[in-house]
């Protein structure tokens, strides 16, 4: 018995985030953070761990970048994410793809011990007219982005991310209106409905990576 | 949150005029190794109950017999026609909510009797509600209620007796959970990877709009409890037998022990309960803070002093429930507009910019509902109510290893 190793590429995946090393300008935006941060010592570890998994994803060359992040009371992280983004048809251009939004995510000490609504964790603070069922559309200061009639407790912020991206680029988008989760904007789920053939927008994996897999022969 | 003690007072006060009331200790024995005033003992006792069916109900009314203090009462179902076959109940209750139900039902047995009633999920309570009980009877079939009443009974230092039974085998059970100093088990210590399938089917889920679902109140969670109506009373008698012995040191110390009956054998058998390492609980006891005066009237330097904590120190981080505060607003053209105010959740919070003049909303990434107390070093001798923050029933602050609840000193009764 023999056993191979087929690699296409080393770069990490989600679960291998805690190996990646920090360095260089993510680094100093971690360390930046971590001046004020406060809780209980488990709520404090568990706001870094957060942060530290989502710089990792910019360090590896995801497709993020960090624009602020607070630890002092819940942790809030801007991030910046590069994909096509569905913005609001016009009469004269129809549909208008944006190639990035920047998102606010929110992750209270309540997310980690309880279940919490699909619409607590990210917030579309631009472009201000994203196009999808999921997105609201409204008054309200920011879009917010629903990710599901429930997200467990203690689900992690990279795995949000992970969700967000394939929300926003329609590889995975709930446009039943009639189903009880529901949808945030009828008029674009119905668009989209009769749209279905520019989905997806993109077919890019959130991180393009083959991780080295052991091949037992 | 209901008080009906005005309601059925007057009716309740003459009728007892007609019928002269027993004195509350006429049938109370002479228990064993007590001392005399026992019974005055009890009457000093405040329960609560979580799940008033056909377990927790009859807890109910065994302690309104027993003549304990008071009652804080928890649930938000109704009777149903198949409540018939195991609760304390009757025709003409079906439709009406249970915890409602048997507050009146005690308050006819004990008119003294100082009842709550909350017609809502336990996982809705604030920490305060359950502050003045001093011991916490949980009876539900609801996993994710069970997880919440835990933790909250560590996080209050409140013993737990947790009240089941298992139909099919005629096996009733009653677990202590002491929570002496939050190091003890609690009730999702002990769940093993069934149960917490069976929590994950039942916990809360979201409707896009914010509604929330509850599996088990809307009958869609796990299949409920199997059971004859005489094991739902064996397992009530034997938790309040807990709670008596508990409350009066009756024998050796139940803490962290499960007793169990089986009617098959009559055996009984009593375990000692261990603490999982693993459990994802918050295993860290909040130090109760009673404030004499009005908690928004406080100042938040007067506020973190009372708890004994340093205002000064970076890891404080206060919470108040419902309440977000919003220190500062960045408009769309870059100017920041300073808030620094209190905000109840669903408000919106707006301000005019004064580098362009446009009314700038608050968004949810500007405010924190969990704020570390360096934000106020600029507001620290403002009172809290000048902060935005004007009726509160509780604060809590946390650092590094140490919790605190700030509760007014007298709670009123509040409809
Ligand atoms: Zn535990
Ligand atoms: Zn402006």
């Amino acid at each position: 018995m023999k056993s191979t190793t087929s690699t296409s590429s080393n770069r990490p995946g989600l679960n291998d985030l805690s190996k990646v090393e920090l360095s260089g300008a993510v680094l100093m935006k971690m360390r930046f953070a971590q001046l004020l941060n406060a809780g209980s010592t488990a709520w404090q570890a568990r706001k870094v761990a957060e942060l530290r998994d989502v710089l990792a994803i910019e360090q590896i060359g995801g497709p993020i970048k960090v624009l602020a992040a607070d630890l002092s009371g819940d942790l809030k992280i801007t991030v910046e994410m590069r994909m096509p983004v569905p913005r609001r048809p016009t009469e004269e251009s129809g549909l208008r793809l944006g190639d990035h939004a920047v998102l606010g995510l929110l992750y209270t000490f309540e997310a980690t011990r309880q279940p919490q609504p699909g619409t607590s964790f990210v917030y579309i603070l631009d472009p201000g007219d994203v196009w999808h069922p999921n997105v609201s559309s409204g008054n309200l200061p920011v879009q917010v982005l629903c990710l599901g009639p429930s997200v467990p407790a203690g689900f992690p912020l990279k795995h949000i991310l992970l969700l967000t991206y394939a929300s926003l680029t329609m590889m995975a988008a709930q446009f039943d209106d009639l189903d009880p989760a529901g949808v945030l904007n009828r008029e674009a789920a119905q668009w989209w409905q009769r749209n279905a053939h520019l989905l997806p927008l993109s077919r890019e994996p959130f991180l393009k990576t083959t991780q080295a897999r052991k091949v037992a022969t | 949150m209901k008080s009906f003690a005005q309601s059925g007072r007057k009716r309740t006060r003459r009728r007892a005029a007609a019928n002269p009331r027993p004195a509350r200790t006429a049938r109370f024995p002479r228990l064993v190794g007590t001392c005399a005033d026992a019974a005055a003992a009890l009457a000093r006792l405040r329960v609560a109950i979580v799940g008033c069916g056909s377990v927790g109900g009859r807890v109910a009314l065994h302690l309104a017999r027993c003549g304990v203090r008071g009652l804080v009462l928890i649930d938000p179902k109704k009777y149903r026609p198949v409540s018939l076959l195991t609760h304390e109940c009757y025709t003409e209750t079906i439709g009406q909510n249970k915890a409602d139900v048997m507050a009146t039902v005690c308050r006819s047995i004990c008119p003294d009797l100082e009842v709550r009633v909350y017609v809502k999920p336990v996982q809705d309570l604030l920490l305060s509600d359950l502050v003045e009980a001093d011991v916490v009877v949980m009876a539900t079939d609801n996993l994710p209620a069970e997880v919440d009443t835990g933790q909250r009974c560590i996080w209050l230092g409140k013993p737990l007796v947790h009240a089941a039974l298992h139909g099919e085998t005629l096996t009733a059970s009653v677990r202590f959970f002491l929570n002496s100093d939050g190091q003890g088990p609690c009730p999702a210590c002990l769940f093993g990877p069934q149960e917490w399938r069976d929590h994950d089917a039942n916990l809360r889920r979201y409707s896009c709009d914010g509604t929330a679902h509850d599996p088990c109140l809307e009958g869609t969670g796990v299949v409920p409890t199997r059971s004859l109506s005489f094991l739902c009373a064996m397992s009530a008698d034997l938790a309040t037998n807990q709670v008596i012995r508990h409350a009066l040191g009756l024998g050796r110390s139940v803490g962290d022990t499960m007793v169990e009956y089986n009617g098959y054998t009559h055996r009984t058998v009593v375990v000692p309960l261990g603490r999982n390492s693993n459990c994802p609980c918050e295993h860290v006891q909040y130090r109760v803070v009673r404030s004499t005066r009005q908690i928004s009237d406080l100042t938040m330097r007067e506020l973190v002093e009372m708890a004994g904590a340093n205002h000064k120190s970076r890891d404080l981080l206060l919470q108040i429930p419902n309440m977000r505060w919003i220190d500062q607003m960045t408009c769309k053209c870059g100017a920041v507009t300073v808030v620094r105010h209190f905000q109840p959740y669903g408000d919106l919070c707006t301000k005019k910019c004064q580098t362009c003049k446009r009314i700038v909303v608050a968004g949810p990434m500007d405010a924190s509902g969990a704020v570390a107390t360096a934000a106020f070093d600029s507001v620290l001798d403002v009172p809290i109510r000048r902060l935005g923050a004007r009726a509160m029933s509780q604060a809590t602050l946390r650092d590094a290893n140490r919790a605190w609840l700030i509760v007014p000193a007298h709670r009123e009764a509040r409809q």
